[in-house]
Parts: structure tokens; C-alpha cells; sequence
């Protein structure tokens, strides 16, 4: 499933081999439009995308050929509040044992089909045979809870796999696996590019806003995991830049205001967010990549 | 990019200000410099910050390989006066509850005196 792309395959390159890493947050990471941008009019190309959750729906629409404009327009259009509104009563009423219910590990509270077949328009039914730039989604296995990676097969039960917050969505097949939220393994899957030998890595780390105080089982629990996907990417983090050989280019990307999923309006302002702070960091990039070069002249 | 290092000695305890700018155009020969200066007898460091502006994910391993030299020898290292940039680093790269840091170098020598109890 996961195919090793070695970057360094026929001789040491002068260039840097580039990849983007976008971390899970909801459709916060849409934020990472604008670096896109910068990256295409510096005319530096990215040699591979690796996406969790909502990272992997932006990684996946990069590689598949939208440009930033269409991007933007994607998520306004169709990642809308409906996706998240069609609970599955059943598998309430199996979570409390009550009579009519239902719970096994393919179903969740929400009902997932509305945001799959949203993801098959997108990305047009196509598989990663047809994507652009080599693209990685990152995955749970919901039975063993260790995490991987899908480049191959089809982009929408991937993209879907990626960001199914389990037990709020539930795990997709593919192959013979069931495959949930892939930051339960790794939100911010820097790792893999550093195993992969990328030289440059441009992260893109979503900072979450979480409201205060918990009112709800759900605000608690959806407040708990997020806190604990921050800390398993903070450890990876550490270890990713002890392992590393060159430069990764961490882009912390704070917002001032809580932005659920479903808040499509408030997209101008996580573009906006993501232009302010990519200016920032567009130094830092730059010089990444120059210093690789003057290192192997 | 320039960075310096500076050593002295408070109380017997070997201090290492850093200052300046640090990524991977001049890491490798921060790291060599570095490891040099820990190269002595002694087991417990403070490396002082209050003049370092910028750092990398090269920058930050030459702490991570400092760290090693040190923790090798049976010592320990405490960082004082870190600006908040270079703290916001070291949190989103999940380093800041991997160092000690201490708010002011006399902060430093009370921690480091624990240390070598």
C-alpha cells in the first residue's frame, strides 16, 4: 500500500528534494493555501505531499491539480454543516445498549456517506495513479492502532479514512483494514518524510483553539483528543529533527478564534491567517533551500 | 548567518553564552565549536541564551547532540534567558519539556547546583 519513494534515486541532487507535510485540525489546515502560492510564484516545486485528517484533504487537492483558488472554493462549496449533521440513531442507542441499537466498529455517531460522496466529487472518482505531485494520506488501523500510509487506490476512501474522527465518524474499508482519523497515529506525519530522506520540510502544524470549559460529553471528549493529538505531535516533532539531516521548516499556524469543522464562512479568515503567517516563514524557506544548494556546490 | 560562542565559569559551573543566529548554513560548525567547549572535565553546563535570535531545526540539533555529550558524561545542562521566539520553538517542536530552562542565569546557577548534588 505504501509505495517508498526514494528522492535520492540516481546520484546526490543538487537541488533539495521538498516535501509539505499538513497536520490534521478540521478545515483549518485549508490555511496552507497560501503557501502553496508562495511555493508556485518562487517556482519551488514539492517532490512529495503528506496529509492527515483535514491536512490530507488539502494535500490531496494539491496533488490532485486544484490550484489555490479552486481549493478555497472546494471547502466553501461543499464541506458544509450538512456533512455533520446526519447522526446514526442506531448506533446512539448501541452505545447506551438500548433495544434497537447497534455498535460494532464500522459504525459511528454520524452517518459518513454525504462526506464520502462529497469526496468523490472532488476528486472526481480518480485514484492515485492519476494524482500530480506523489501524495501520502496518513492512516489508523482502528484494530491495531498503529498508523500508515495510502498512496494508492482510491482518494476518497483515503482522504475519508484520513479524517474520520472515530467514534464521531466510522472507519472505512480498504483493502482488508479498517482505517480511521489518521492523527490517532500521527497528526502531523513529519516522520515519514524524514524517513523518506526529503531535505527540505515545509510542516504545516495546525495550532488548536479549544474552548475553555467543556459543556458537553462531546466538547470534553472532542477537547481530550485534540489536546492529546498536540501532544503525540510535539513527541514526533522532537524526534523527526533529531533524525533529520537538513532543515524542517515548521509552520505554526494560530488561530485567534475557535473554528469548528463545519464553519465554511469563516474561510476567508483561515486564508487569511495562512497568508500573515506564510509571509513570515517565507524567509526561513527560502534560505532552507539555498543553504542546501550552497552545501552541495 | 553569525552566531558566537562565549565561555566562562560562574561558581565552578561552566557557562556557554549563545549568541546570534543559528540554522544550517552554520550549524555543522556551531556543533564542532560547541562540542569542543564541552570537551573538559566538567559534567554540569549552562548554556545561556539571552543573545541567541534565531534557530532552526539545524540550530536545535546541536542542542539535541550537546544534550547526548553531556548526558554521556553523566551530567546535566540547564538553558536560561530564552527569549519567547526562541521558547515558542523549542515548544512546537516539542523540546520544551525535553530541556530545563530557567528565567535568569542566577536562576541557572541555583538549578544547576541541584542538579550536581
Amino acid at each position: 500500500m505504501d509505495m517508498q519513494l526514494n528522492p535520492n534515486d540516481g546520484g546526490a541532487p543538487v537541488k533539495p528534494k521538498i516535501a509539505v507535510v499538513i497536520g490534521s485540525g478540521g478545515i483549518k489546515p485549508a490555511c496552507a493555501i497560501p503557501l502553496f502560492e508562495f511555493l508556485e510564484t518562487s517556482g519551488i516545486n514539492i517532490d512529495l505531499l503528506i496529509g492527515c485528517s483535514g491536512g490530507a484533504i488539502v494535500a490531496a487537492m494539491h496533488g490532485f491539480g486544484y490550484d489555490s483558488s479552486d481549493m478555497a472554493g472546494l471547502f466553501s462549496n461543499y464541506l458544509t454543516k450538512s456533512l455533520f449533521s446526519h447522526i446514526d440513531y442506531r448506533t446512539l442507542l448501541g452505545i447506551a445498549k438500548m433495544p434497537m441499537g447497534r455498535f460494532d466498529k464500522t459504525r459511528g455517531i454520524l452517518k459518513p456517506q454525504r462526506l464520502i460522496d462529497v469526496l468523490k466529487i472532488i476528486f472526481k472518482n480518480s485514484s492515485f495513479e492519476s494524482i500530480k505531485i506523489p501524495t501520502l494520506v496518513q492512516v489508523t488501523d482502528v484494530d491495531t492502532g498503529e498508523g500508515a500510509l495510502i498512496n494508492s487506490g482510491d482518494i476518497a476512501s483515503a482522504v475519508y479514512a484520513s479524517a474520520a474522527q472515530f467514534p464521531f465518524f466510522p472507519p472505512i474499508k480498504i483493502g482488508n483494514k479498517w482505517f480511521v482519523d489518521g492523527a490517532y497515529s500521527s497528526p502531523l506525519p513529519v516522520l515519514e518524510a524524514v524517513n523518506r530522506n526529503y531535505d527540505v520540510i515545509i510542516a504545516v502544524a495546525i495550532e488548536q483553539q479549544l474552548k475553555t470549559e467543556s459543556k458537553s460529553f462531546i466538547e470534553y471528549l472532542h477537547h481530550f483528543i485534540s489536546r492529546s493529538y498536540t501532544s503525540t505531535q510535539k513527541k514526533q516533532m522532537a524526534l523527526a529533527i533529531d533524525m533529520h539531516h537538513h532543515e524542517i521548516v515548521v509552520i505554526n499556524m494560530h488561530f485567534d478564534e475557535l473554528i469548528n469543522m463545519w464553519d465554511v464562512d469563516k474561510m476567508p479568515v483561515i486564508i487569511e491567517t495562512g497568508r500573515r503567517i506564510i509571509e513570515k516563514k517565507k524567509a526561513e524557506i527560502t534560505a532552507a533551500i539555498e543553504n542546501f544548494k550552497n552545501k552541495k556546490r | 548567518m553569525k552566531y558566537e560562542l562565549k565561555v566562562y565559569k560562574i561558581e565552578n559551573f561552566t557557562v556557554i553564552n549563545i549568541s546570534g543566529k543559528i540554522d544550517s548554513s552554520n550549524s555543522e560548525e556551531a556543533e564542532a565549536e560547541l562540542n569542543l567547549m564541552l570537551e573538559n572535565n566538567d559534567r554540569y553546563y549552562i548554556l545561556d541564551l539571552c543573545g541567541l535570535e534565531y534557530i532552526s531545526s539545524a540550530g536545535l540539533r546541536v542542542f539535541l547532540s550537546a544534550s547526548k555529550k553531556i548526558k554521556n558524561n553523566k551530567g546535566n545542562f540547564v538553558f536560561c534567558s530564552v527569549s519567547e521566539e526562541i521558547k515558542e520553538v523549542f515548544d512546537i517542536t516539542g523540546l520544551l519539556h525535553v530541556f530545563t530552562l530557567c528565567e535568569t542565569l542566577d536562576g541557572a546557577v541555583e538549578k544547576i547546583k541541584s542538579m550536581a548534588l
